[in-house]
């Protein structure tokens, strides 16, 4: 190459350098966005899962009685299981609509875990479901105790809540 | 200095800039990754030992008149074998520990330290040799929650914790 042709070159040559330096930086700052997107994407989950949860425990519909719930979270074991039968019931589909403020696009199911010899006596109590189906989900899990009214005790529960994925 | 020279010097500079701003990415890219993953499970962790804690502590105790596993633990804690039917509300609390995290922590395969402290009562998750894989004394696990539950003590004559940790 002659050093004329060298000559026209370069300022070419500076361009492609700039770009590729703004390409690097501007990929690494999209990456270090959706880190940090992530990062709060995950903490709203477990807000979120939170917020269910009291929410859900604050219902009249599944509340336990004002004496059994000590200002923490408690759902009464025979309301989540008749909320299980009317979400269940295709005359009922209007009840999705109402509770949808409240649970969103979610699923939200009950575990019941029975201490004395750690196993689920039951299936899980689907209290609502809005997810639609088909749709690729995550689940958060957060901890409570559900209340049996006829022997009075409070059992140690799971609220699994299935979300669509981000 | 010639004109040339200049204009050389002005490339290298530009290639050395270039190489160390993929330097800088490469670096950042890796670190990047790995910490949004942490603080993504570390954020999980806080609240689900937190929740669990709140919830084990207003567990009520089996066949023991509806008294909740708090009261249970103020009982291992204080040795009041008064308390329920069995006397030995130590060994309760170990077996309904054993119980509890065996349907939940281990179930979703969590390595997790719970225990109640200033007495015996303690369960660790083991890896797949059978080791205890989340003990504070072993450096090579990163405990990354580590929220306690109070225990009142009888005539508020102090407090005890029940310590859920969860290590990665």
């Amino acid at each position: 190459m002659r050093k004329g042709q060298l000559q026209a070159m370069e300022p070419i040559i500076v361009v492609i350098m700039i770009v590729l330096i703004a390409v690097v930086a501007l990929t690494y700052f999209v990456r270090l966005s959706k880190s940090e997107a992530t990062i709060m994407a995950s903490t709203m989950d477990s807000k979120d899962a939170l917020a269910i949860l009291q929410r859900a425990s604050t219902l009249p519909e599944l509340s336990c009685a004002l004496s059994e719930t000590q200002g923490t979270a408690c759902i009464d074991l025979y309301k989540a299981w008749f909320m299980e039968i009317l979400m269940n019931d295709p005359t009922q589909d209007m009840l999705k609509i109402r509770y949808q403020p409240i649970f969103g696009n979610t699923n939200v199911s009950v575990e019941i875990i029975k201490i004395e010899d750690g196993s689920s006596p039951f299936n899980p109590i689907q209290i609502y479901n809005g997810l639609a189906p088909g749709v690729d989900y995550t689940v958060t899990r957060t901890y409570f105790t559900i209340h049996e009214a006829t022997t009075d005790g409070r059992a140690f529960a799971i609220m699994h809540i299935a979300r669509e994925s981000r | 200095m010639r004109r040339g020279q200049t204009e050389m010097i002005g490339l290298v500079f530009i290639v050395v800039a270039l190489l160390l701003g993929l330097l800088v990415y490469v670096k950042f890219s890796v670190i990047v990754k790995n910490p949004a993953g942490d603080l993504v499970d570390r954020a999980r962790d806080v609240q689900q030992t937190s929740s669990f804690l709140v919830a084990l502590k207003e567990t009520t105790v089996p066949n023991c008149g509806g008294a909740p596993m708090e009261r249970l633990a103020r009982a291992c804690i204080e040795n009041d074998r008064s308390f329920c039917i069995t006397g030995r509300p130590c060994d309760m609390l170990q077996e309904l520990f054993e119980n509890l995290v065996k349907v939940t922590l281990v179930k979703q395969g969590i390595k997790f330290n719970l225990s109640l402290e200033g007495t015996e009562v303690m369960v660790v998750s083991t890896d797949v040799n059978g080791d205890l894989d989340c003990v504070s004394a072993d450096r090579s696990v990163d405990i990354s929650s580590a929220p306690v539950g109070e225990v009142v003590l009888s005539g508020g004559s102090g407090k005890g914790y029940i310590r859920l940790s969860m290590c990665r």
